[in-house]
């Protein structure tokens, strides 16, 4: 019934034609990335970028510091949307986040066990693995207990603040337990992208984009799978099939952006929204558009965490939390009576 | 049948205070240093006052705790008629977190006597927004008014950690103080804690009959001629000064107000003078336990009491949210 409605109102609006839509997002996207470069550079001028310098603190400024973090950030918003769509298409809950539903807490819980134990070593690796089985245990958990649940989404999402809760309870048992590195660590819980490496973005980027193109390539189940998992079925789509398939991706997506950047919340939950707004309802359409308004947003968060607060460098999860409490409670306000 | 009533009451509150006292004496005589009884007796008769000025303040703030979490709990679910509202799932508590970080990150200055004053005003500002997003005209609906103080306490809390980071003194300490511990509370936030706990849970007792009324449904409420907005007002502002007074001496212990108030009434049954003094009395158990347990289970190190009650909290909360739901209409307890 919501579908029918959004559809109208979009078309009541004149969308924008796509076009349009995706080369806006894109400008300003490298317009975000220019600035993300080139701000409070010294020595940077149009000249010294185009030709070869031998101005080390330069190159090393460019190459080593702003460029990994920025293309982490794009990376990160990109995956980061795209699960939180198809999270909200797999639970038929607009509320849906990551974050909310406690899959971050998960991933981060493991993660720190895994910082744990294995110490100041280059872990890189072992933290990446450890936050997937996270991120999958707390999916398996809200699979389960999304059989309880039934048709009221709002109970399962409360389950997920109380999954929240146990696992970040348990983290912070961790880290006091073994008290080591622990601002460090407090930081990172709180999502961020300071000190990023080109490791963690070959890692992240090897990773996310097959998931992306995955999820791309399953646009038109999805589709299909809106309508009802009855109709899906009868159109030949292979629903539990489909269904462990996406959940394999949100936990690769979400699972990979909290081993590199800690747990960074709602993306996921905004910028499925704003897709729909522009670009009606065919996943074919949503889903790449969330990439790359995902991009846009967590570059700009990024961005702003920066600088906000300079020379303090504020987690990122922070920035992304203040633009997304106030965006939950809207959507919350204007869901009705009875529609879920 | 009403004498029975109150002889199971009766036989209850002394099996709680039997406890409660054990688990007193437990926390007396363990922690970093282990006293044996017969020197804490030696020391209450006069001698050297290592119990007496830290391990006695702590276990008075933990029995203090426990009963304003409890009990405000209490009061929240009797009020709003929702199994699920409580100071830390309607966002109260890291409103008054929020109050409190403020006075102790930002004013330094006056920390002690403004603290428990900003965390109650940190708290109220939550609850308003809280109510005001969660409204609907007919009422309001308990996962509703849920999911809206669960996002606002994500505000509010990362707003607090957005403090830490700005402020950053010393985060461990911080971090700490979030998840609720009572490590090195003096007497001075005794006194700073107890007038609450007493004027409030004064309060609760001497209205037990509006509770009772209001624990019926709006209509019949409406028909009593209770004034019951006024009523409501009176008895959410003594909830949120309940558990921010506490909030601001010990930080957040959780799922306190959640899981204790539906087991008292498992306990003995929905009569508010029956179950907010037996929630007041497993409240106070919650809380010695779980601090006691954080202080001996890895003897140098301490883990925050409010982790234990999170790992007991939390699994209650999912199971009451679902499992008990979804087995076939046992008629629900309010």
């Amino acid at each position: 019934m919501s579908d029918i409605g959004l559809k109208k109102e979009g078309e009541a609006r004149k969308a924008p034609p796509l076009w349009l839509v995706f080369s806006i997002f894109g400008v300003i996207l490298l317009a975000i990335a220019a600035v993300t470069l080139s701000y409070r550079v010294k020595g940077l001028t149009w000249s010294t970028l185009f030709s070869t310098t031998n101005d080390e603190v330069l190159t090393y400024t460019l190459w080593s510091i702003r460029a990994p973090r920025l293309l982490l950030s794009i990376i990160l918003g990109a995956g980061l949307a795209v699960a939180g769509c198809l999270l909200q298409s797999m639970t038929r809950n607009p509320l849906s986040d990551p974050e909310i539903l406690g899959i971050n807490q998960g991933a981060s819980c493991f993660a720190v066990i895994a910082i744990v134990g294995f110490g100041e070593r280059d872990s890189s690796t072992v933290i990446l693995l450890a936050s997937l089985c996270g991120a999958g245990a707390i999916g398996l958990l809200i699979s389960w207990l999304s059989r309880y649940s039934g048709n009221d989404a709002s109970r399962l999402m409360l389950a997920g603040v109380a999954i929240s809760a146990f696992m970040g309870a348990l983290t912070t048992g961790f880290i006091l337990l073994f008290e080591t590195q622990l601002i460090e660590i407090l930081y990172w819980m709180a999502g961020k992208l300071t000190g990023t490496t080109w490791s963690d973005n070959k890692l992240v980027w090897a990773l996310d984009i097959p998931a992306l193109i995955v999820a791309f390539l399953l646009a038109r189940t999805l589709n299909l799978l809106g309508q009802g998992e009855e109709l899906a079925t009868g159109l030949g789509v292979n629903v539990p099939r489909v269904r462990q398939l996406i959940g394999v991706l949100i936990v690769v997506l979400t699972g990979s952006a909290v081993a590199v950047a800690g747990p960074i919340g709602f993306i996921g939950l905004m910028v499925p929204h704003m897709a729909k707004r522009l670009g009606g309802l065919d996943h074919k359409v949503i889903l790449p558009l969330s990439a790359i308004m995902g991009a846009v947003l967590l570059s700009a968060a990024d961005f702003l965490s920066q600088w906000l607060t300079y020379p303090a460098d504020l987690p990122v999860g922070i920035i992304t939390a203040f633009m997304g409490v106030p965006f939950f409670l809207y959507l919350l306000r204007r869901q009705r009576e009875g529609h879920r | 049948m009403k004498l029975r009533k109150w002889t199971r009451f009766g036989q209850i509150v002394a099996l709680l205070l039997l406890l409660l006292i054990i688990a007193a004496v437990l926390s007396l005589r363990f922690g970093a240093v282990n006293t044996p009884l017969r020197e804490i007796l030696a020391e209450l008769a006069g001698g050297e006052p290592l119990v007496l000025k830290y391990r006695l303040p702590r276990l008075i703030i933990a029995v203090l705790t426990g009963i304003n979490m409890a009990v405000s709990g209490a009061i929240l679910q009797s009020i709003t008629r929702n199994p699920l509202a409580a100071p830390d799932i309607v966002g109260v508590t890291a409103g008054g977190g929020f109050g409190a970080v403020v006075v102790l990150l930002v004013f330094p200055t006056w920390s002690a006597a403004g603290l428990p004053i900003a965390a109650f005003a940190g708290a109220v500002t939550a609850a308003v927004i809280v109510y005001l997003f969660a409204y609907q005209r007919g009422g309001i609906r308990p996962t509703r008014l849920a999911l809206t103080g669960v996002s606002v306490s994500l505000g509010f809390h990362s707003l607090i950690t957005f403090l830490i980071v700005k402020y950053a003194l010393d985060s461990s300490q911080a971090l700490v103080w979030l998840k609720g511990s009572l490590y090195a509370r003096s007497w001075q936030h005794v006194e700073m804690l107890w007038p609450w706990t007493l004027g409030g849970v004064t309060l609760a007792l001497l209205s037990h009959r509006q509770i009772n009324t209001l624990q019926l449904d709006e209509d019949t409420v409406t028909g009593l001629g209770l004034r019951i907005q006024l009523v409501r007002v009176l008895l959410l502002l003594t909830a949120v000064g309940l558990s921010a007074s506490s909030v601001a001496v010990s930080g957040t212990i959780g799922f306190v107000g959640l899981v204790i108030p539906p087991l008292s009434k498992w306990l003995v049954g929905p009569d508010s003078r029956l179950y907010l003094p037996v929630s007041a009395l497993l409240g106070a158990l919650l809380v010695t336990l779980a601090d006691l347990l954080g202080r001996v289970v890895l003897p140098p190190l301490e883990i925050p009491a409010g982790i234990f009650t999170a790992l007991i909290g939390a699994p209650y909360f999912i199971y009451l949210l679902l499992i008990r739901r979804a087995q076939p209409n046992k008629s629900r307890s309010r």
